[in-house]
């Protein structure tokens, strides 16, 4: 907590704790319309083909059926995607996945739905499917998509690593391979449509509403003010519901038959559908001095990601920046290749790459580490970045660089809480690991703008409209406690109206763990506009200038006599007799530069994250079952606008992360997905979890709103590749694929 | 979906339906099985559903001469609370401890983990080694069965269509013997077992003079070993018996599922397995 | 279909609904019963978010027919708060930061109220043990334990 606020660093309750705790919180499956229809997807059986027919004259003469529709009934674009337009809303004349949409339904129950679904007759040429990215890569290997199947190849190089790994005394190489992840949130993707007033308005749980407004725009061929988004309170999203999933269905079947449509996926579709973690495959190589000053690093990526873009490309440019480590490296190279396969789509997945590439930078940080019988934390503390690190890209962090307080403060947490090495039974080994990361906040070097409405009332409460979509992580209550904390009122007088593009304006993605940086930012800019007629009324009230008044408390005051002053509400009633109106609009886009292609140099983000996890694990060798203990993990957030929020995101991202290391992969057979509901796709469950120990480490910056950075995907990472450097240390074993599992530990044991 | 449902109030009326509906009725206890299934199923073919859950005559755990009879209906959080169970039958109170959750334990019932018999049922392999017998009526009349016969097809259940399963009976050893069941699991809750071994010993002073060891999970229904139980008795169960029994055991896996993906794990795993099995029958038999 | 009168009491009120048996609890409950806060997350019984009390059980609704509720004892979330009034147990929710998406929050809030009809001094174990067939994806479980030791803890100490 930082001295002089009132109000950010406080533990205040959630703005939205009661309508949860109630169970009258409205998510999008509560909503039910008189006269609503239920929508349901044809979907694709086959991994790669050509659709040849779709009949859906059966379908369409079965009393309660309302619509069929299929591409040809789209009345604008057929094309959506995050980032790269490279999907459709129904297939046209290829399908590139199981699972692809390929025909539309609205009836009257869903018994009809199913039977009408059933009903439409679509012929296929199948082609052979491609599912290995070596095929994928091969040259004569069928294009899944025109541009060809390399969606993309980055190339990241400073320095010279040749002559760098010339001069290390020890270097380390290893292949790491992370698994493809599901998101698991508890709420299936859901949403109802129907028209209002003559707007096309959708209800649905997402991570960026005005995002889905310009999509349905675009798909229903209506002017973007014609559509409307809200967003209902969202079940979890984690990155799966950044892209399109119901809601263009939904406003095409409500546009086609008149009715209110809704859509609710089953958990089964829900985790065929959705977009997963890239699987990533990473040869790395780290050189270092005998003293253990990293000098050169470099990694060769292949990444899957599966029959469409989604957001692919943006977590390969995420990734390739921060493969390095939170580390000052003077030499790197990075490859990366981006591959279309015939697989389930990879996308978004809180981290967005960075996982992936710390548990490879910290595997070889490890490595080195043991190579040179230097003590985990020691080696780090010595690479480190710090206040005047210039990073890979020429960066200077001369301000928010909390990496050392996170290894420092974890490490002497550790050491609290940690009961080095007792052995409970000579089956059981015990083991201690560190993991480390950093993370830019907000979009790799592109714009990723946010914005805020301010209205003070005349009973000095308090209307904030953002775009923010809160998804669970608490962004609405961290906001209105900035904007609390800007104005000098209660926190209790702010109400927050949210994602809703009719009447809140853009607030980007929640996502890049940005929303208390950017839209934190632009609704304290609001605020500080709308301050300046009450500034104005005040000085004149207490004559005194305008910068003299002080806001705290709902007490407006002189700066300079805390006896000359009026409470708020008296002020407002003075601004209405003189015909004033307090309002404010703020807008922020984080400050980045441009990666120079030539140059590899720029600024990609504004302020970046820093964590340290230390794991304690005990694993039975003989029936390889790995039993999380302890988990240390302590986060440089700059400032914690709500401590008890951070520390959730701390402890929710350490089970998260239990899961990614220890019992999560989404299994595959012929491109379809095997493992579709929570009884096969394991995440852990409170018997699993082990004691966790947040912690939250704050440091000074002048950027932000008062200085805070971001947690929501940083809060996940950091022990992952702490639980696999401690079952290494547990049996001497050192896996560099994960998740680690009772199998390979066993396998491993064997050899 | 909607299904034709009935509740019969007693063994007679649930029998009587039974009997009505040829072949073409799904029997509903706990539920955990039964309803996600249908609720799933697309189809509109529908189904005969027979409520057995309101029978009280399948209710309840008694004593009865030398056997402790358990009704079919008797949930998992039944069996936990009863302390004939905890007294006399260890290995299926260890059984019920790890099934599932604690709404599973709550709604699940002894009877559907038997009839059902997925794999990796918990109580079945503890029933086994506890000697159980199941009674099965019928329009026919009732039958009783031991549990092993029950699954002696290897493949498929002895129950027959029109039949319900009424009870399960165990039978009282009034002697020193101690039984255990280990699971082998992902996770430590809503586990689906990987592997488990159920073990009952009775001791003479210090000489084991009966045993029963079953593996379960391995094959579709759980195995009584019966070489390894020769191997126990007359012997003390010391370090070096115990390491045999887990070398045993490691072989029976090996010829059970040669080709199995899952047999190198599973043939290594059950050693740690059994040595914590006979870690537990020796802490018991010191307590005693 | 037949549809028949199935008779319970729901939140401490008799109710009587004409509804399809083999419909299932959860169904029953959201769409006939108004309780919305009963949520729907996988459908077979291994999520726990459909969650609620019946006959001083925490069972999973999704798992239950609604035929075989005639004359049981049904809580749900709704029937947790007093007009209004927010329980203590809801309260230790909000105050100890174990809300975060929601999703979860009903089917928790129940097996907590399970358990503490049961056992009103449980300990932490318990409360693990308690909330093990709920899953939850936000907060890794900490501040939902920690709620319920701090309404146990409240509950000692008097409020």
């Amino acid at each position: 907590m930082k001295d002089n606020l009132l109000i950010v660093g406080k533990r205040y309750e959630r703005k939205d704790a009661i309508g949860k705790v109630t169970g009258s919180a409205i998510y999008a499956n509560d909503i039910n319309f008189d006269g609503q229809l239920f929508g349901g997807v044809l979907r694709s059986p086959h991994a790669f083909a050509t659709v040849l027919s779709v009949d859906t004259t059966e379908a369409e003469k079965i009393p309660g059926v309302h619509a069929v529709m299929t591409s040809k009934d789209i009345p604008g674009s057929n094309s959506i995607g995050f980032v790269i337009k490279d999907e459709f809303v129904l297939a046209e004349n290829v399908v590139r996945r199981i699972g692809d949409a390929v025909a539309i339904v609205a009836a009257e129950t869903p018994e009809i739905l199913n039977h009408a679904l059933d009903c439409i007759k679509v012929t296929y040429d199948v082609h052979k499917p491609i599912f290995s990215i070596d095929e994928a890569m091969s040259e004569n290997a069928a294009k899944i998509h025109d541009g060809g199947n390399i969606l993309m190849h980055k190339h990241f190089e400073q320095g010279n690593v040749d002559e760098a790994f010339a001069k290390c005394d020890v270097i380390v190489e290893n292949r790491y391979t992370t698994p493809m992840l599901a998101h698991m949130f508890l709420e299936t993707e859901a949403g109802i449509a129907r028209e209002e007033n003559g707007i096309m308005t959708v209800y649905t749980g997402t991570q960026n509403a005005h995002y889905y407004r310009n999509e349905i725009s675009s798909v229903l061929g209506l002017p973007m003010n014609k559509v409307r988004v809200v967003q209902t309170t969202t079940g979890g999203a984690f990155g799966g519901k950044i892209d399109i999933s119901v809601q263009v269905h939904i406003a095409m079947l409500a546009q086609k038959t008149g009715r209110p449509v809704k859509m609710v996926r089953t958990r089964e579709e829900s985790t065929l559908v959705s977009a997963k973690r890239h699987p990533y495959y990473i040869d790395a190589k780290t050189g270092a001095t005998k003293d253990g000053k990293v000098l050169a690093c470099e990694v060769k990526i292949v990444a899957d990601t599966g029959a469409y873009a989604s957001c692919g490309t943006t977590v390969a440019t995420r990734a390739i920046m921060h493969f390095m480590g939170p580390y000052e490296v003077p030499n790197i190279r990075g490859d990366l290749d981006l591959v279309y396969t015939n697989n389930p789509v990879a996308g978004a997945f809180r981290g967005y790459g960075v996982p992936q590439v710390a548990i490879c930078h910290e595997g070889q940080m490890n490595a080195l580490a043991r190579k040179l019988n230097m003590d985990a934390v020691e080696i780090r503390l010595l690479n480190a970045h710090r206040i005047g690190t210039v990073t890979s890209t020429g960066q200077l962090l001369d301000d928010n660089v909390g990496f050392i307080e996170t290894l420092e403060g974890a490490r002497n947490k550790a050491k609290q809480v940690i009961n080095n090495k007792i052995i409970k039974g000579d089956s059981i080994r015990r083991g201690i690991g560190v993991g480390c990361m950093w993370f830019g906040i907000g979009n790799t070097g592109s714009a990723n703008p946010s914005s805020a409405f301010i209205e003070v009332l005349p009973d000095a409460t308090v209307n904030l409209m953002i775009g923010c979509a809160d998804i669970g992580q608490g962004s609405t209550t961290a906001i209105a406690q900035i904007v609390a904390e800007e104005m000098g009122l209660p926190y209790e007088s702010i109400n927050v109206h949210t994602a809703d593009t009719l009447t809140t304006p853009e607030g980007g993605a929640t996502s890049a763990s940005r929303q208390t940086f950017v839209t934190g930012t632009a609704a304290q800019r609001a605020a500080k506009q709308a301050k300046v007629v009450l500034k104005k009324v005040a000085s004149e009230l207490l004559s005194i200038e305008p910068e003299e008044v002080v806001f705290k408390d709902g007490i407006v005051s002189s700066i300079t006599d805390d006896k000359n002053k009026i409470t708020y509400k008296e002020l407002m009633k003075n601004l209405v007799l003189r015909g004033e109106i307090s309002v404010g609009a703020g807008t922020y886009n984080p400050v980045t530069v441009p990666i120079d292609p030539k140059t590899n140099k720029g600024e990609p983000y504004e302020v970046y994250s820093y964590a340290t996890a230390i794991a304690e694990v005990e694993v039975n060798i003989e029936t390889g079952i790995i039993t999380l203990i302890n988990a240390v993990s302590a986060h440089d957030v700059g400032t914690a606008i709500n401590p008890t929020m951070a520390e959730g995101q701390i402890e929710g991202g350490v089970v998260m992360g239990q899961g990614f290391a220890l019992m999560e992969e989404v299994e595959i057979s012929e491109g379809l997905i095997k493992n579709l509901n929570y009884s096969k796709y394991l995440i852990p469950t409170s018997a699993d979890v082990p004691n966790i120990y947040p912690l939250i480490i704050e440091t000074e910056s002048k950027k932000g709103p008062y200085g805070a950075k971001g947690i929501g995907e940083p809060a996940l990472i950091p022990i992952i590749p702490a639980i696999a450097d401690a079952v290494e240390d547990a049996i001497g074993v050192k896996f560099n694929k994960l998740p680690i599992t009772p199998m390979d530990v066993l396998a491993a044991l064997k050899k | 979906m909607e299904h034709d449902y009935h509740r019969p109030n007693t063994v007679i009326e649930a029998i009587d339906l039974l009997s009505q509906f040829g072949e073409n009725y799904i029997i509903i206890a706990g539920g955990t099985d039964i309803v996600p299934i249908l609720s799933k199923e697309n189809k509109n073919t529908s189904k005969y559903l027979v409520d057995i859950s309101n029978i009280n005559e399948l209710k309840g755990i008694t004593l009865e001469d030398n056997y402790i009879k358990i009704g079919a209906l008797t949930t998992f959080t039944q069996l936990l609370k009863d302390p004939l169970i905890r007294e006399y039958a260890n290995a299926l109170y260890e059984a019920a401890y790890e099934v599932g959750s604690p709404q599973i334990r709550n709604l699940g019932t002894i009877g559907g983990n038997i009839i059902n018999a997925s794999v990796a049922a918990d109580s079945i392999g503890p029933l086994m080694c506890l000697d159980a017998e199941v009674t099965l009526v019928s329009s026919a009349g009732s039958h009783s069965m031991s549990i092993e016969e029950f699954y002696k097809d290897g493949k498929k259940t002895a129950l027959k269509n029109g039949e319900l399963l009424l009870c399960i009976r165990l039978p009282i050893k009034q002697d020193n013997s101690v039984s255990t069941f280990v699971k082998l699991g992902k996770r430590k809750s809503l586990a689906i077992m990987m592997l488990g071994i159920s073990l009952m010993v009775h001791c003479d002073k210090d000489v084991c003079t009966d045993s029963r060891v079953v593996l379960c999970a391995v094959s579709p229904f759980p195995k009584r070993i019966h070489n390894i139980e020769k191997l126990l008795v007359g012997q003390k169960i010391n370090q070096s018996k115990i390491l045999e029994c887990a070398d045993a055991l490691s072989k029976e896996v090996e010829k059970m599922i040669p080709t199995r993906k899952s047999v190198d794990y599973k043939r290594e795993s059950v050693k740690g397995v059994a040595k914590q099995a006979f870690s537990n029958i020796n802490k018991m038999l010191n307590e005693r | 279909m037949c549809k028949i009168k199935i008779k319970f009491i729901l939140n401490g009120k008799d109710v009587e609904v004409f509804a399809d048996p083999s419909k299932r609890l959860l169904d029953l409950l959201r769409d006939e019963c108004e309780c919305k806060s009963v949520k729907e997350g996988c459908s077979e019984g291994e999520c726990g978010a459909c969650t609620v009390i019946r006959n001083g059980e925490a069972v999973t609704s999704c798992c239950v027919l609604a035929g075989q509720v005639q004359g049981d004892d049904i809580m749900t979330t709704e029937g947790l708060s007093n007009n209004g009034v927010l329980d203590d147990l809801q309260n230790a929710f909000i105050e100890s930061g174990a809300v975060q998406c929601g999703f979860c929050t009903p089917g928790m809030l129940m097996s907590a109220k399970a358990l503490l009809m049961k056992n009103p001094t449980p300990s932490t174990d318990d409360i693990r043990r308690a909330i093990s067939g709920n899953l939850c994806r936000c907060t890794g479980y900490t501040k939902i334990i920690d709620a319920v030791d701090m309404y146990v803890k409240g509950q000692k100490g008097g409020k």
